[in-house]
């Protein structure tokens, strides 16, 4: 019981130092955001995003076609 | 197919049920939940920027809890399996290797989504008595969250394969933390880099990352910003084929693996 309560009490603080070093930072970033541009205000990050989804999808469909194979030389073997 | 379907859907639904018993999950969601509540606390603004505030601070824990149970949930997920020995008798069946990765993963991800949509329904509903109306901004903001810990947990996956739980914790912290700064820090940094090493070093780390960053659209919601659909519609899509791609590579690498 009492080791319990001090992993418990233990993973707490953890977690809580964790939340307050993460809440801190929208905090922190408040002044400077009008200087900031937003990504979706962006043409060159909705380009890069474009170009990497046709990038993955292409090599999606590789590693499935891949699989595919893989698990007919697998029942083969069976 | 459909009894591959089921095949998964059973995996899926044993890993749920295993991750729910998890004691990182609960105190994770108790604090988030206690986050939230506490920017209640903050009545000495005027309610404008008291609902800003509430969202920008809810928003980050929220974001911050999901990245922390897509590292637990997934990094542990498939190695806690063989470790144990309980994934033989699965694999001993006539179960794909690649549909036991795509199981165990929907597992965790129904767990995330169950919390998430328990820190929804906390967030939304104060949310609502501050603004006396639903905000279906933030809860299409909490939806897009939900995908980035997809992506996450897709990740955490494929590391978990390879290397310890430990590790592949880790690497999933150290890919989450990096994916989220990859635009607004890492492309200055490229380009204020002076050493041609340094640059190239950058640009590599560039190209791997997955664009975390993409899926937050807090200064949006909190500063009430219009977000074109068509950008969203693409960020989604992004997600969605990031995750597949991981997944049917981890599905290749367990496959290939000698248990």
């Amino acid at each position: 019981m009492k080791g319990f309560v001090r992993t418990v009490a233990v993973r707490a603080a953890a977690a809580a130092a964790a939340l307050t070093l993460a809440l801190g930072a929208p905090v922190a970033s408040h002044e400077d955001h009008h200087h900031a541009p937003h990504h979706w205000e962006s043409p060159e990050i909705r380009a890069q995003l474009t170009g990497q989804t046709g990038i993955l999808l292409v090599a999606w469909v590789a590693a499935a076609a891949a699989g595919r194979l893989i698990a007919r030389r697998e029942k083969e073997r069976c | 197919m459909m009894h591959r379907l089921r095949q998964i859907l059973a995996i899926a639904r044993v890993a749920y049920l295993e991750n729910l018993r998890k004691q990182v999950l609960q105190v994770t969601l108790i604090l988030t939940i206690a986050a939230i509540g506490s920017t209640t606390l903050l009545s000495f603004f005027d309610v404008g920027v008291q609902i800003k505030i509430l969202k920008d601070l809810s928003l980050a824990a929220i974001l911050f809890c999901g990245g922390v149970l897509a590292v637990v949930l997934s990094a542990g997920n498939i190695p806690g399996e063989i470790l144990s020995h309980t994934a033989y008798p699965v694999l001993a069946r006539a179960v794909r290797r690649s549909d036991y990765v795509l199981g165990r993963y929907l597992g965790a991800m129904a767990t995330a989504t169950l919390c998430m949509a328990l820190l929804a329904v906390v967030f939304l509903g104060i949310l609502a008595v501050y603004q006396k109306t639903f905000d279906w901004a933030v809860a299409l903001g909490m939806l897009f969250i939900l995908i980035e810990v997809a992506v996450v947990a897709a990740i955490g996956t494929l590391f978990s394969l390879f290397v310890s739980p430990l590790v592949a914790g880790t690497l999933t912290i150290g890919v989450f933390i990096l994916g989220q700064i990859k635009i607004s820090y890492l492309h200055g940094a490229i380009e204020r880099s002076a050493s041609p090493a340094g640059s190239l070093l950058l640009k590599g780390l560039y190209a791997v990352l997955p664009n975390l960053d993409c899926f937050s659209f807090k200064d949006a919601l909190v500063h009430n910003i219009a977000v074109p659909a068509s950008y969203m519609a693409i960020v989604a899509l992004y997600g969605l084929v990031y995750c597949a791609f991981i997944l049917s590579a981890s599905g290749i690498a367990f496959a290939r693996r000698d248990l």
